[in-house]
């Protein structure tokens, strides 16, 4: 699963934010549509900042603190978010393109409509998160905790869910492998309608 | 000497932060002669956690937990949006477990789930060091 982030995170400009963006953003707690592409934003607290659309392409967000943040439509491409804390953060929307988001927090974070593409998201907790139609492909949830989250509209056939905890996760109109169907059941998620189970699509 | 030893107790108390002596349920647990040795695993939970659930429907309830458990820990529960919580013993999220000793004074932490095996080697682990 890796080879598919890592050359997307190679590919992504590491330099290209704007400081007056970076000035704004700890002197108003917000900066909307603003250009963090590159920035080293890792270990700082942006809990509750308002950072809605604005591009965070290839940032490094490593054990940051982004709590209750507001990042609607932002883009995250190529970021590091390893270890950052995205606590009920408002992701709608948003691009998670070759992201590195292991052992990441989500709990309770809304995915809705977000793309979920070729990222790491390896031991990541998103307990009652909401990735209600987001796209999520070909990414690593392996070993992650996505008890009482809520999956509606989704293919997840191609994405890994080994040695998840699935408990009471919900699944709606969504479709899933075979094998990420037994090991849901075992975990006792819950179908609630319209859930295919069909072989793996690679 | 006597004195001495009383106020730095006493600085040694406040310093800390952590006891929770003055709790009733605390108190009540090693009232009880068969906990004596046993170790509070105090849980910090509410009614809309499912993590919490999680960790007392199926981690608490694997056999070799609950066996492990039984044996050595005597497990106090606070929901944090309606009981008092004990003073020092601050939390970020839940769940939040505190090991604590018949002292009162908090030998570890555990904050979030996890599978059922990693949980043992950490009740394991406060077990073998507990002081």
């Amino acid at each position: 699963m890796r080879r598919w982030f890592v050359p997307m995170m190679l590919a992504v400009t590491l330099s290209g934010y704007d400081q007056s963006h970076i000035d704004r953003l700890f002197r108003e707690e917000g900066c909307q549509g603003c250009d963090f592409s590159g920035a080293d934003l890792s270990g700082r607290d942006l809990s509750a900042f308002e950072m809605q659309h604005s591009d965070f392409r290839g940032a490094d967000l490593k054990k940051s603190n982004l709590f209750m943040a507001e990042l609607q439509g932002c883009d995250f491409t190529g970021a590091d978010l390893e270890s950052a804390i995205f606590w009920k953060a408002d992701l709608t929307s948003g691009n998670f393109t070759g992201v590195n988001a292991k052992g990441a927090n989500f709990k309770g974070a809304k995915f809705r409509k977000a793309t979920i593409r070729n990222s790491d998201f390896r031991e990541s907790v998103s307990w009652k998160a909401d990735f209600s139609e987001a796209l999520v492909e070909k990414s690593d949830f392996g070993n992650s905790e996505l008890g009482g989250a809520k999956f509606s509209r989704n293919d997840l056939t191609s994405v890994n869910l080994q040695g998840a905890i699935l408990w009471k996760t919900h699944f709606r109109d969504a479709i899933l492998t075979q094998q990420q169907c037994d090991e849901a059941t075992r975990e006792e998620a819950v179908f609630d309608e319209n859930v295919t189970c069909r072989q793996r699509a690679f | 000497m006597l004195k001495t030893f009383l106020l730095f107790s006493l600085l040694a108390a406040i310093a800390s932060g952590m006891q929770i002596t003055d709790d009733a349920s605390f108190q009540s647990v090693y009232a009880e002669r068969q906990n004596e040795e046993k170790i509070v695993l105090l849980l910090y939970t509410a009614e809309s956690c499912p993590q919490c659930a999680y960790m007392k429907q199926k981690v608490f309830k694997e056999r070799e937990v609950k066996r492990f458990m039984d044996a050595h820990f005597v497990v106090l529960e606070k929901d944090v949006s309606k009981d008092e919580l004990p003073g020092g013993f601050d939390y970020f999220g839940i769940p939040t477990i505190f090991f604590v000793d018949r002292n009162g004074m908090r030998i570890g932490t555990f904050i979030g789930s996890s599978r059922a095996q990693p949980f043992l080697e950490t009740l394991q682990k406060i077990v073998k060091e507990r002081p």
